[in-house]
């Protein structure tokens, strides 16, 4: 019963823009930690930017601590109203990283087709960019979260 | 000149929708990636389901041209899926065949658009 509860009662808070920065963050923060464990790994790792020591001229590490913090923040901070610095953030960040793995293709060691991961962060950060301008949508007066609180108040 | 494009640009823009926009995004996606595939791309997978690589870049391109038909298109629930479909199946990929330590980091980074997929696929127009 209680759990129903908690469900109806996130059902009812969780917004569209919410849950987008929740899933950019619950992905961030184990990317950030799989670079952390790249950065520290004894073994030779044979994917970027686990073999590389800077990226962007900055440790590996540092990114790897950046990844985190940042997914950190989105999870801790993504059912807030005002979520422009959360956007802002996660836009940066992958657009960084799509500016790294285009660095690398350019100036790291001969690899065809090196570029082609920086369509995935690239691809990323214009969908959040996207999205940033991208209203929740108005529940349907009947719909199944039942009516809508601002619209019962004008009446 | 510039006026009428930027009128030809809005309208295209208006046309396609957010949905569309968003389609178009993963169609530009999955296109660069593919071609990156074919052109000699070595993800932390070397060869998986007795494929190379570079047949998966194409698989990748052709997915990316069936999303670009449902950009303007006013049902697009199966370019959708197409596109959570290729993408869960690609990490599901790289997550069974990958080789070296972490090599796993890469599905994580497929994980975020296909998510990020679902969602916008349930998020009415306006």
């Amino acid at each position: 019963m209680r759990l129903h509860r908690i469900f109806r009662w996130a059902q009812l808070r969780a917004r569209f823009r919410s849950t987008f920065l929740f899933i950019i963050g619950i992905t961030e923060l184990p990317y950030g930690i799989a670079l952390w464990l790249g950065s520290v790994a004894k073994q030779p790792l044979h994917w970027w930017p686990g073999y590389a020591s800077e990226v962007l001229g900055l440790p590996l590490t540092f990114w790897a601590w950046a990844w985190m913090i940042v997914g950190t923040f989105l999870l801790a901070t993504c059912w807030l109203h005002n979520d422009r610095l959360q956007f802002a953030l996660a836009v940066a960040l992958n657009v960084a990283w799509a500016g790294a793995v285009i660095q690398h293709a350019i100036t790291g060691p001969s690899e065809s087709g090196a570029w082609g991961p920086a369509s995935i962060y690239s691809g990323i950060a214009a969908g959040i960019f996207m999205i940033s301008a991208w209203p929740d949508p108005v529940p349907p007066p009947n719909g199944p979260l039942g009516p809508f609180k601002e619209e019962e108040e004008e009446e | 000149m510039c006026r009428t494009l930027k009128r030809y640009g809005r309208r295209l823009l208006y046309r396609a929708g957010r949905r569309g926009i968003a389609l178009a995004i993963f169609t530009a996606t999955f296109a660069t990636y593919g071609i990156g595939l074919v052109l000699g791309y070595k993800p932390t997978v070397l060869q998986a389901l007795h494929l190379r690589i570079w047949i998966f870049g194409w698989m990748w391109i052709a997915v990316a041209m069936i999303c670009f038909t449902g950009i303007f298109a006013t049902n697009d629930k199966w370019h959708f899926a197409l596109a959570v479909f290729a993408m869960a199946g690609w990490a599901l990929l790289l997550v069974i065949y990958w080789q070296g330590a972490y090599g796993w980091a890469s599905a994580v980074s497929w994980m975020t658009p296909c998510l990020l997929a679902v969602l916008i696929s349930s998020w009415p127009e306006f």
